[in-house]
């Protein structure tokens, strides 16, 4: 079934939106939630969640990417789910893309409103649409989806090495970029 | 910010950019790296008119016919590309190059060096030498036309290190050559070894012609590139061999070896064997029979059989035995038969000189060097190492020659027996001994270890045989787990 017409089961209320979004997407969900936590029990939870999330977000909302939308749903609340295990220790990936993201800021949590965070996104779009199409799909797949980087590296064709050393300079140069916009990292 | 903020910022980037990685990693039929910039690289070619000739063949098989008119190469800019003017050729490099490399002109117009310089700045650090290493390899011009018969002689002076072939010219034969010796220091290794990996990518354009691309000569018969996909005529017939096997139901089900395998040489029983991964098992396909090997023993194999044996020009000989359900190899790295030992050495080494210091060689098994002050100088040298791999753990013995030189003689004074145990998991986990000096009258079977103490006494004899016995008693009385 096409994006628009679960969107539009959703609309109607019709409860075959849930079943045909898990038809879809569960999988992608699944994936998503496994990157970040690693105990299964948590990976369904998180994954029946976001159909919940989704099913209280639309209507209201008509998303134009569905597959976007629903994953992102998945990957925050993964996330939150994360936060809330203290999962430092149980999944190293999710951490180890943690602690690499780590290295382009201060390190020291601080509070943020609403507009500077969407302007920090915003930025942040606006640098990966400068990099060629490659190494955007590269920074995505392992710090949106947290793909493992033995994943990527056999997704995308290139050897381990090469993808690590990519990564690492392009948060360098992230980190570069959002310096010189003005944010405090 | 934190890491975590930061990652909440990147999980609401814009969806089209989510939606492009989504759809990218979906793809099912996505051209390799390689194929692409092929296909760039040949798209350009194409674009150009008809109105060029050839001023380089690949292999010269003929009088090379003068250039006339090259038309320039249009080479899309997003491809890395450096032209070398003099010699008249453009290198493609790969993308993500840009930015990380030099290249410079060095001893004469016609030899390039390109390197790469984050790695040059660290070296230079390190060793407080400017302008040296990270070079990632070199293209020289050899000043006479090679077939590629002629290119491929091991005793071509030409091929004293690892190369590949660019072209030939009225003028000459150009050669890619990779570097030899280390160039990195333990931190730039990383980024070393990721652009050194991508040197095969390279592609060459002269007088508007993309070049084919070369095979890469080794200095041996059989060709082991680093992404371990070549056999030679023996491993393609054992690849049939056991492919024919398999079908026909024989041997152990396994896998039958599709996916990257690598060709080893003989084993001492006279058969050769395959060496394969399937699936992230390793295996040894030997005699119509699949065995599973451990990742270690299978890294220990490929590297100790393959890299180390050809770099250096030795046979191995080697054996995998099963007993008592553990897998062993032993492996034996052929120095060359030693009836004296001490003779043995004596005539193998040599002194040279360099500069300040003095080299002491023994073949390509151990190296040397002193500051030669005028005192006697010591020194020792490793003689006939032996390994053997059971399981994770490896086990090497070897006999340590202890000499000194004076003037331009050598004396050997003493041999020793020297056991290291390792983890093959935890390489620097090392655990191991040294007996004490070996006495040169005794036979083998008399050597009381590990505790000895051996007046050089005159001369002595050891046979290729006895000093195998001899490891092997060694190890087999100090690391008695291995049997």
């Amino acid at each position: 079934m096409d994006d628009e017409k679960i969107i539009e089961l959703y609309w109607q209320r019709d409860e075959d939106a849930i079943a045909e979004t898990a038809s879809k997407y569960g999988k992608l969900c699944r994936f998503i939630c496994g990157n970040i936590l690693s105990r299964p029990e948590d990976c369904e939870e998180v994954v029946n969640d976001t159909y919940l999330a989704a099913w209280n977000a639309i209507p209201r909302q008509r998303p134009g990417r569905f597959a976007v939308f629903i994953s992102r749903i998945a990957r925050n609340l993964a996330l939150k789910r994360y936060d809330y295990n203290a999962a430092a220790k149980r999944n190293p990936e999710a951490v180890c893309s943690l602690e690499e993201l780590a290295e382009c800021v201060s390190g020291r949590a601080n509070v943020e409103n609403e507009a500077e965070a969407r302007r920090v996104e915003e930025l942040i779009s606006a640098f990966l649409w400068q990099q060629p199409e490659e190494r955007r799909a590269i920074f995505i797949r392992r710090y949106w989806y947290f793909e493992p980087i033995a994943d990527i590296s056999r997704r995308i064709g290139y050897s381990e090495s090469k993808v690590k050393s990519l990564l690492s300079r392009m948060r360098q140069s992230l980190k570069e970029y959002l310096e010189k916009e003005g944010v405090e990292l | 910010m934190n890491g975590r903020q930061l990652a909440d910022r990147i999980g609401n980037i814009d969806d089209r950019l989510i939606q492009q990685a989504q759809e990218q990693g979906q793809k099912k039929a996505r051209l390799s790296h390689r194929a692409r910039r092929w296909a760039a690289a040949a798209a350009v070619v194409a674009l150009m008119g008809a109105s060029f000739s050839l001023g380089a063949l690949a292999f010269a098989k003929e009088t090379v016919v003068e250039v006339e008119v090259p038309v320039e190469v249009q080479v899309p800019a997003e491809l890395e590309t450096v032209t070398l003017s003099d010699i008249g050729i453009t290198l493609i490099l790969p993308d993500d190059w840009k930015g990380r490399y030099g290249v410079e002109q060095t001893w004469s117009d016609n030899h390039y060096r390109v390197y790469s310089t984050e790695v040059r700045e660290a070296f230079g650090r390190w060793s407080g030498v400017e302008d040296e290493g990270g070079m990632l390899f070199y293209i020289l011009k050899w000043n006479q036309q090679l077939t590629e018969e002629e290119w491929r002689d091991p005793y071509g002076e030409w091929n004293y290190a690892r190369n590949r072939y660019i072209m030939a010219t009225k003028d000459g034969t150009y050669l890619l050559y990779y570097a030899s010796d280390v160039q990195f220091t333990p931190e730039t290794e990383e980024e070393y070894r990721q652009m050194e990996d991508e040197i095969d990518q390279i592609r060459f354009v002269a007088d508007g012609a993309l070049l084919e691309p070369s095979v890469t000569y080794h200095g041996e018969d059989r060709e082991l590139l680093a992404s371990g996909i070549k056999l030679d005529e023996d491993g393609l017939a054992l690849l049939r061999q056991a492919e024919a096997a398999l079908a026909q139901g024989e041997g152990q089900p396994a896998p039958a070896p599709q996916s990257d395998y690598f060709s080893v040489s003989v084993s001492e029983a006279g058969n050769a064997c395959l060496l394969y991964q399937k699936d992230g098992q390793s295996y040894l396909w030997r005699e119509g029979r699949a065995l599973p090997l451990t990742q270690p023993l299978f890294d220990r194999l490929y590297q100790g059989i393959t890299e180390q044996a050809y770099a250096e020009g030795q046979k191995v000989k080697w054996q995998l035995r099963e007993e008592n359900g553990k897998q062993m190899l032993i492996s034996r790295f052929l120095s060359g038969d030693i009836k004296d030992i001490r003779r043995w050495y004596e005539e193998t080494f040599s002194i040279s000189e360099r500069e300040e210091q003095r080299y002491v060689y023994m073949g390509e098994n151990a190296l040397v060097s002193m500051v030669d002050d005028g005192t006697p100088q010591q020194g020792l040298a490793m003689l006939l190492p032996e390994t053997m791999a059971v399981g994770d753990k490896l086990y090497a013995c070897c006999l340590l020659g202890f000499f000194t030189i004076e003037g331009d003689e050598l004396r050997v004074d003493s041999v020793k027996a020297q056991l290291i145990r390792c983890d093959l998991r935890a390489p620097d986990a090392i655990t191991g001994m040294t007996s004490d000096q070996l006495e040169f009258d005794k036979p083998v079977g008399e050597q009381d270890l590990p505790s000895r103490l051996a007046p050089d006494i005159g001369e002595y004899s050891f046979s290729e045989a006895e000093a195998h016995r001899l490891v092997d008693d060694l190890l087999e009385q100090v690391f008695p787990e291995c049997f």
